[in-house]
């Protein structure tokens, strides 16, 4: 299964995480993708698109809910492509996810 | 495949570096824009990063940054004069100027101290709103007020002052406070305060390089930082504990910068006036040379304290001058000069006025009010270390 990670945080400048904090990101990203390198697509996959009625789950704080997706105020931060196993797979490796409080999780499919 | 580390405080150098050149090239009044580009490309660097280190950092996140004001300007559609120059020069010169300038926007005159520190702290260090309430013991709300009201009055009258000599003094001013917001805070976390000190004592350096910047005054700062510096870790003991100056182990002051301290104090030996950066950095040269508290130049060092009273009138000085008079005259010549005093109300609550208090009684033999001063000095400390170290000395008073 295929899937797309779309991490999102607050959009109050006052939430912003300092330099500090994002240094430390930046190591727990790089253990993170070190963790799941198998797992990480390096490159976006080639002719994708959301799989109607596919999966899809929001991990938020490490609770996993199917929505509502989005809070108010919040900006997307990045996005990763994820080939798992099952969708169970994919939620703890978006439960691991560094930095942002918020991962949405959507099935995709190729055509 | 996986990235190396990257050194210590890699990404709050970078965020004051990016910020300042950005501010240069597209305008001090768009300060905040600025801030948001190069946050904007430290975030995506944690991302992309690990997967990959490009050639040169700097210069990638420059990219980056300066990409993103571009967007936020063409999306307000206007300033069309700056889409064309693309810039991608990244040169160390340059950045350094630049972070130097910003030091001076921030050093307006028409801002209070305590905002100046406020923005140097957010722009040039690179703490969060919400790091800089906790250093500072202010309410998260009021350090957004004050960087706010600080941010609006630099996109009114930005333009003008890149490292306008009269502001140098601001300058030294701000690094003075961000340093001992380091040194003499409150604040628990020991490394946080290392992490002021070390970026004053960097900032302060880099201005010394600058031809405006390299006053007699710079060097006699540097001096005080560099002697404070030395003596950093020796004051806390294993547990944490404070330590006097005199139960301090000597050696585990840091002889390197006790000789740049020297260094700098003989470098600002020049120049018309001696600032009070001289007669303090004089005093902690004083301390740092005493082979022991005993052999300390006590006479030299209340001198010191006169000189420092002239330049800057403060009843601290004179109470500091008293306690270097009780070691060099004994106690009654301490309890003379602060007899001698108009003592201002706040002082009065101030809880070394009445520590000094305690402990020049305490000398004399007068137990009752050694103890009684010692008890107020207790109940109006700050900090926890200080009160252990408080409540050490009324149990050897009480013992006596």
């Amino acid at each position: 299964m295929m899937f797309l990670f779309l991490y999102r945080a607050s959009a109050d400048p006052r939430e912003q995480p300092s330099p500090a904090a994002m240094q430390a990101g930046y190591a727990q990203w790089k253990s993170w993708m070190g963790k799941y390198a198998k797992e990480i697509l390096a490159q976006p996959p080639p002719r994708t698109g959301p799989k109607p009625g596919g999966a899809a789950a929001v991990c938020r704080g490490g609770q996993v809910t199917d929505g509502p997706y989005v809070e108010g105020k919040e900006i997307v931060g990045g996005w990763s492509f994820i080939e798992t196993d099952s969708l169970a797979h994919a939620i703890e490796i978006a439960k691991e996810v560094p930095m942002f409080p918020s991962v949405e999780i959507r099935e995709l499919t190729t055509f | 495949m996986a990235a190396p580390e990257l050194p210590e405080h890699w990404f709050r150098r970078e965020l004051g570096r990016l910020v300042s050149i950005l501010s240069r090239r597209f305008g001090f009044h768009r300060m905040e824009l600025c801030e948001d580009a190069a946050q904007t490309a430290l975030l995506q660097a944690t991302q992309s990063w690990p997967s990959g280190l490009p050639e040169d950092p700097g210069a990638w996140l420059y990219r980056v940054a300066h990409n993103h004001v571009l967007d936020e300007l063409r999306r307000e559609k206007r300033d069309e004069r700056y889409l064309a120059e693309v810039h991608v020069g990244y040169a160390e010169q340059e950045v350094q100027d630049d972070v130097l300038r910003l030091l001076f926007v921030c050093a307006d005159p028409a801002i209070p101290p305590e905002s100046q520190l406020v923005l140097a702290l957010k722009t040039l260090c690179g703490f969060s709103t919400g790091e800089i309430a906790l250093r500072l013991f202010q309410s998260e709300d009021a350090v957004h007020k004050r960087l706010q009201r600080a941010r609006s009055r630099l996109r009114g009258h930005a333009e003008v002052q890149a490292l306008d000599p009269a502001r140098v003094p601001g300058v030294l001013q701000m690094l003075y406070l961000l340093f001992n917001e380091g040194y003499s805070s409150a604040q628990p976390d020991r490394l946080i305060r290392r992490e002021l000190c070390d970026e004053a004592l960097r900032l302060a350096l880099m201005l010394r390089e600058d031809p405006a910047g390299g006053l007699p005054e710079t060097d006699a700062l540097l001096s005080l930082m560099c002697f404070h510096a030395a003596r950093f870790d020796a004051r806390v003991d294993g547990t944490g504990g404070l330590l006097l100056l005199e139960e301090q182990d000597r050696s585990r002051w840091d002889g390197e910068l006790v000789r740049r301290g020297l260094d700098h104090l003989v470098r600002s030996a020049r120049g018309e006036a001696p600032s009070r950066y001289h007669a303090e950095a004089g005093v902690a040269a004083e301390h740092c040379l005493a082979p022991s508290y005993a052999e300390t130049n006590w006479e030299e060092i209340v001198r010191l304290y006169e000189v420092l009273e002239r330049i800057a009138p403060s009843p601290l000085h004179v109470l500091n001058r008293a306690i270097a008079l009780a070691e060099w005259k004994g106690p009654e010549a301490g309890l003379a000069a602060l007899e001698a005093l108009e003592v201002p109300g706040w002082l009065l609550g101030y809880y070394l006025w009445d520590a000094t208090l305690g402990e020049l009684h305490r000398r004399l033999g007068d137990r009752d009010r050694a103890l009684a001063h010692t008890r107020r000095a207790l109940a109006a400390a700050p900090t926890n270390p200080e009160k252990v170290l408080l409540e050490r000395r009324l149990r050897k008073i009480a013992d006596s």
